[in-house]
């Protein structure tokens, strides 16, 4: 598992060079190539050692994870802040940031609560702004420049049983594909990984990396909503951790070619790995921007469940990622049946 | 050690009120070196004291609790609810991860959960979470915290910006730090009175500690280290600002006298100093103090802080710097006798 060294990585939608650089570093030495394309996706080939193969596989997992961008340098030293991808702003205030190419550190503070007129204000955007301990716009654009991006202040932790972290969706993903890739598998076929940018800001990356790699089959690797949580009634999950890998039947925009998902759910039971359906349609991923590229990549999703993603704070349960991880190699070993 | 690093270690440790013993150790076992005697009282009040020539008793006190949170609930094998001890803003915790001392000794991890928006129903999105609602996520830990463990923020310490820190619990420990390092100066001072420092507890719940405290004491004077809230945009708040100095204290809970002799001291030295009227109570230990035994004077100091009672509390290590200088000049300047 590499999840401890990619969660830490700043690399939020169109500034995931950090994260391609250790995976770069990381696998160079395990894959038959490797190259960078035009927009940024790192993409890697394991070719298969039998001498006649039926196509091309392709696993896809993205890099950048949700954070924020500087939009103005006030007066008063302070920045104001947007959102890239669906950062909660409830989730800002008390929380420490880390901006720009030399890690600056600074925090979001909020009024003490003795001032508060109202205490159930909501936190906005609006009125958040991060204090990087400047007390003038001149001095602060000396650590700081409009337009640097910034991702929470926080580390990684690891327990017996959970994962604590930022950016788990979708370094989980991620870490899955390097896992696989380490294995050293014996592969019925030329098996592509694509780790890929700018899926937070509306699946971007990814088709631009189908259409370089042209695979017959892909599998889209997410790290997803948990919502096993006192104050969500259980029909309101979407999946819950403890019980593996959530197969993905439909989601906004796309509905699962059936031939795949008949593959993934078919060979989880024949091989007993546990798994669990993700039992809502909401929320996209680059299986949609896959699917519409070439006459139509038959493409699949499986994730990791956690839970609070998107925050500074996700909960993974050790477990879920390596049924998960299992799930993979047995779709491997079977991976015939769907490529014939 | 330097100021700053003993801020650290301090306001590192936890604290939250009633639980103040692992702080009070932590600062009897930096500042015995430097003072004559050193114990705790009853309450759980560390008192030090540094004898000059016995012309008279000054009392320097900060409390040392900090705002926390309670388990009042456990929900079930992953999830508790809390409570706060002290004002702790709901709106802070989202996300944040917490250090939840058992009573049993052990440390536990709680992660202060919130829904992804995926999940988020549009009307649930405008709407602040307040406690009833929040709920802490512990299943990371293989033996589970217990209702009535104490949780405090798990977050640096850090020195940052234009010679800040920030972390948690800077409400009082940066008073504690400036009463550490006045004693580290009073070693190699002659002084006339005796110096008794006082860090109390439960100053965030209600004030016991200064109260019994300051009982047993009985100062002449008694001088009370705070912080107060810094760069505050309202039209009534006091102009205080951070990297301006201490803040000097003056209005129905504090001696006059103390307040302009503060005063005198810090202008006569070229000490930077603000000015902060308190219209009715201070909400410090000085409206306790003030009342103890048959009245006690009391002057008191604060230091400017912003983003109180958040994990990202700031001060300024100036701020700091200039407080044990006024405190040091002061003590110097005292002749109690007669």
């Amino acid at each position: 598992m590499f999840l401890n060294e990619l969660s830490p990585i700043s690399g939020v939608s169109g500034d995931e060079k950090r994260v391609r650089e250790f995976i770069k570093k990381t696998i160079k030495d395990k894959v038959d190539e490797l190259y960078e394309d035009k927009i940024g996706n790192l993409i890697a080939l394991k070719k298969s050692k039998f001498s006649s193969t039926k196509g091309k596989f392709a696993f896809f997992a993205h890099m950048d994870e949700v954070g924020f961008m500087v939009t103005k340098i006030n007066e008063d030293g302070k920045l104001s802040i947007q959102p890239i991808g669906g950062v909660d702003p409830r989730l800002l205030p008390g929380k420490r940031l880390r901006i720009g190419d030399k890690n600056i550190l600074g925090v979001i503070g909020f009024k003490a609560i003795h001032l508060q007129e109202n205490k159930t204000d909501v936190p906005k955007y609006q009125n958040l702004s991060v204090d990087i301990g400047m007390g003038k716009k001149s001095e602060a654009e000396k650590l700081v420049n409009v337009g640097d991006y910034a991702v929470f202040d926080v580390p990684f932790e690891e327990y017996d049983s959970h994962l604590i972290g930022k950016a788990f969706d979708d370094r989980g993903g991620c870490s899955l594909m390097m896992d696989l890739i380490f294995e050293n598998l014996a592969l019925p076929f030329d098996v592509y990984f694509a780790f890929v940018v700018q899926e937070e800001v509306g699946l971007r990356g990814s088709g631009i990396a189908a259409e370089e790699i042209k695979p017959d089959v892909a599998i889209v690797l997410e790290t997803t909503t948990a919502g096993d949580n006192p104050e969500l009634e259980e029909y309101r999950w979407a999946t819950h951790i403890g019980d593996g890998p959530a197969i993905t039947f439909m989601h906004r925009g796309y509905v699962v070619n059936k031939k795949v998902y008949d593959w993934i759910i078919n060979t989880a039971e024949r091989k007993n790995v546990k798994y669990q359906y993700k039992r809502r349609t909401a929320g996209g991923t680059d299986a949609l921007s896959i699917a519409k590229r070439l006459s139509g990549i038959p493409a699949g999703v499986i994730s990791i469940p956690c839970r609070y993603i998107h925050g500074p704070s996700s909960v993974m349960f050790k477990d879920d990622y390596h049924i998960t991880l299992k799930l993979l190699k047995v779709l491997l070993e079977e991976g015939e049946v769907i490529l014939s | 050690m330097k100021l700053e690093e003993f801020l650290k270690l301090v306001a590192n440790e936890f604290g939250p009120g009633g639980y103040e013993q692992r702080v009070v150790e932590l600062i009897k076992k930096n500042i015995s070196k430097y003072s004559d005697s050193v114990k705790i009282d009853k309450s759980g009040n560390l008192i030090a004291i540094k004898r000059g020539n016995g012309k008279g008793k000054l009392l320097l006190e900060a409390h040392v609790d900090e705002i926390g949170l309670v388990v009042s609930k456990i929900v079930s094998q992953d999830y508790i609810r809390i409570h706060m001890v002290g004002g702790v803003d709901f709106k802070i915790l989202p996300g944040q991860r917490l250090r939840i001392f058992g009573r049993d000794g052990k440390i536990y991890r709680g992660v202060v959960g919130m829904l992804a928006p995926h999940l988020q129903k549009s009307t649930e999105r405008n709407k602040a979470i307040e406690y009833d609602e929040l709920f802490v996520d512990v299943s990371m830990n293989v033996e589970k915290p217990k209702i009535g463990d104490m949780a405090v923020f798990d977050v640096p310490t850090s020195e940052f910006g234009d010679g800040l820190i920030t972390g948690k619990a800077l409400d009082n420990r940066s008073s504690c730090a400036v009463i550490f390092e006045v004693f580290k100066s009073l070693s190699k001072i002659k002084h006339e009175v005796d110096v008794y420092a006082l860090f109390s507890v439960k100053e965030e719940t209600s004030g016991i500690g200064a109260t019994t405290g300051g009982y047993a004491i009985e100062p002449d004077v008694a001088i009370i280290l705070d912080v107060t809230h810094a760069d505050v945009k309202d039209p009534t708040a006091p102009d205080i600002k951070l990297g301006y100095g201490p803040a000097l204290g003056f209005g129905p809970t504090v001696d006059k006298e103390i307040f302009s002799d503060l005063k005198k001291i810090a202008l006569d030295n070229n000490i930077a100093y603000q000015l902060e009227p308190l219209p009715g109570r201070s909400g410090t230990d000085a409206d306790n103090l003030q009342l103890v035994k048959k009245g006690i004077k009391t002057g008191l100091v604060s230091i400017p802080l912003k983003y109180m009672h958040t994990p990202v509390e700031i001060v300024s290590l100036k701020d700091l710097k200039e407080t044990v200088r006024l405190l040091t000049s002061y003590i110097i300047s005292l002749n109690l006798e007669g």
